[in-house]
């Protein structure tokens, strides 16, 4: 069986981006902490969205609506009303990680499980975001807030060509002049511990398993998931062409599956600081 | 182009929660300093002007013209530009990403747009020097940074600058343009330090 190619849309533009360059399903959330990626400007309200469904299913591509942080248990209307207004607006399925609100979801509506796993892009150390690191700093985290560097909370400086990135005031990295910067994520930065300097948690890399696709067709996984709602429609459209060929590639005959150099350059020139790793696929937790 | 740019953003009844960058300053540079652009939103204008000295901004954004001319236009993707080094973002980086995903939600091409409004033409015309301009901008810095400004302040939001002032400009641009190519094509190259 081959794995759909679940794509990122932050934006009605970048959602068009997915479907038109050959994703499977594309995946949005709303403009509320119910979503990953609560940042500024982001994602879609409720004309958006719809006229973002529309367009998906013109084109056979099923959407995906993400109400993937911990709701908030004084008050969760946020994100209950999300998942209603997602069937509302005829949504394919929810992406869902709070046992509560696959209860709710259980009692309101058709469920069945689905099960996929991240393949491209920004890569959290945490299971599907599920960290409070953030929290400590800055008081926000991507459970209860979607976000684990919040903007408010990030400052970058240069001087003399160095790139220096605070989170409340607190340094987490620097660049050397000409040296690939990263998200300005607490995970990723650089730091001092047992003896050891540098990225102590993770490396500030972009996660890429195209050499792995075989085994994970073998797994059974049925979503590919890449990262990537912040981004624009340009990273959208080349990353889901790339992930495209490559997943066809893999389907027509695993056995001869060979990555192909320009499949990882494309991916590779979007990358977080500019490089690529397999993430908790292959390494050790630190 | 910025200006025309931002007239599209502010009419457009479907963009939602700009309120935060109301009266809010942005400054776009680059990194010599050769161009240097303070825009502000207000009452749902955009203006653009040239500071004249150093002014201060809520929000600084830095980078070479293209990188500029990327964000503003959507022609690339901005974190892979701040991932290689070619756009920063200083200052209040709350409104700087809000301006950038509100810039990346826009779903309107240009081009398309240029030619709605003065025809096939003229905005071939411009397409192709914008395209040079940037080119020869990387390659020389400010001379096109000049006629970026320029242009801005002519063809903004005033819907009674129309065709011909355009054609007019952009004669003079494409003169200056080609006049640069051929002292850019007279400079020596440069040689290798000797061992």
């Amino acid at each position: 069986m081959k794995p759909e190619l679940v794509c990122p849309a932050g934006n009605l533009p970048s959602l068009k981006a997915a479907v038109d360059a050959g994703g499977d399903a594309v995946y949005m959330g709303f403009r509320n902490a119910s979503n990953a990626r609560n940042f500024e400007g982001l994602n879609f309200n409720r004309d958006e969205a719809s006229a973002g469904i529309d367009y998906a299913h013109a084109n056979g591509v099923r959407v995906f609506v993400a109400v993937n942080t911990s709701s908030n248990p004084e008050d969760n209307t946020a994100w209950t009303s999300s998942i209603d207004m997602a069937a509302e607006l005829g949504a394919d399925a929810v992406i869902l990680a709070d046992i509560g609100l696959l209860a709710y979801a259980r009692d309101h509506y058709k469920t069945q499980v689905e099960i996929e796993i991240f393949v491209s892009g920004g890569l959290c150390v945490m299971a599907e975001g599920r960290c409070w690191l953030s929290s400590y700093i800055t008081g926000d985290s991507p459970n209860m807030h979607g976000v684990c560097s919040p903007a408010h909370a990030v400052r970058f400086e240069e001087e003399g060509g160095t790139l220096e990135v605070r989170l409340d005031g607190l340094l987490v990295n620097r660049f050397a002049p000409g040296e690939a910067a990263a998200y300005p994520t607490l995970c990723k930065g650089c730091f001092e511990a047992g003896g050891m300097q540098g990225h102590v948690m993770e490396d500030p890399y972009s996660l890429n398993v195209l050499e792995m696709l075989p085994e994970i067709f073998a797994a059974g996984v049925q979503g590919l998931k890449i990262e990537g709602r912040q981004r624009g429609k340009h990273y959208v459209r080349e990353v889901v062409s790339t992930l495209r060929r490559a997943v066809d590639a893999c389907a027509d005959n695993p056995d001869i599956y060979r990555v192909r150099p320009e499949w990882m350059a494309s991916l590779d020139a979007m990358s977080e600081g500019g490089g690529h790793t397999s993430g908790a696929y292959v390494d050790e937790w630190r | 182009v910025l200006k025309f740019i931002l007239a599209r953003i502010f009419h457009s009844e479907a963009m939602e929660g700009l309120q935060p960058i109301h009266g809010k300053r942005f400054l776009f540079c680059t990194p010599g300093g050769e161009l240097r652009l303070i825009m502000r939103i207000e009452d749902h204008k955009a203006y653009v002007e040239r500071p004249p000295g150093d002014q201060d901004a809520d929000v600084t954004i830095r980078g070479d013209l293209a990188a500029l001319a990327a964000l503003c236009l959507g022609l690339e993707d901005t974190d892979s530009l701040f991932f290689s080094r070619r756009l920063l973002l200083t200052g209040d980086t709350s409104t700087g990403l809000l301006f950038k995903n509100v810039m990346a939600n826009l779903d309107f091409d240009l081009r398309v747009e240029l030619e709605r409004r003065f025809g096939k033409r003229i905005a071939t015309l411009f397409w192709r020097l914008a395209e040079q301009g940037i080119d020869a901008a990387l390659a020389v810095d400010h001379r096109l940074a000049g006629a970026a400004v320029i242009l801005g302040k002519r063809f903004g939001l005033s819907p009674a600058e129309e065709a011909h002032s355009m054609e007019k400009e952009l004669r003079r641009l494409k003169e200056e343009n080609a006049a640069l190519k051929r002292r850019m094509k007279r400079r020596p190259a440069r040689r290798p330090a000797s061992v």
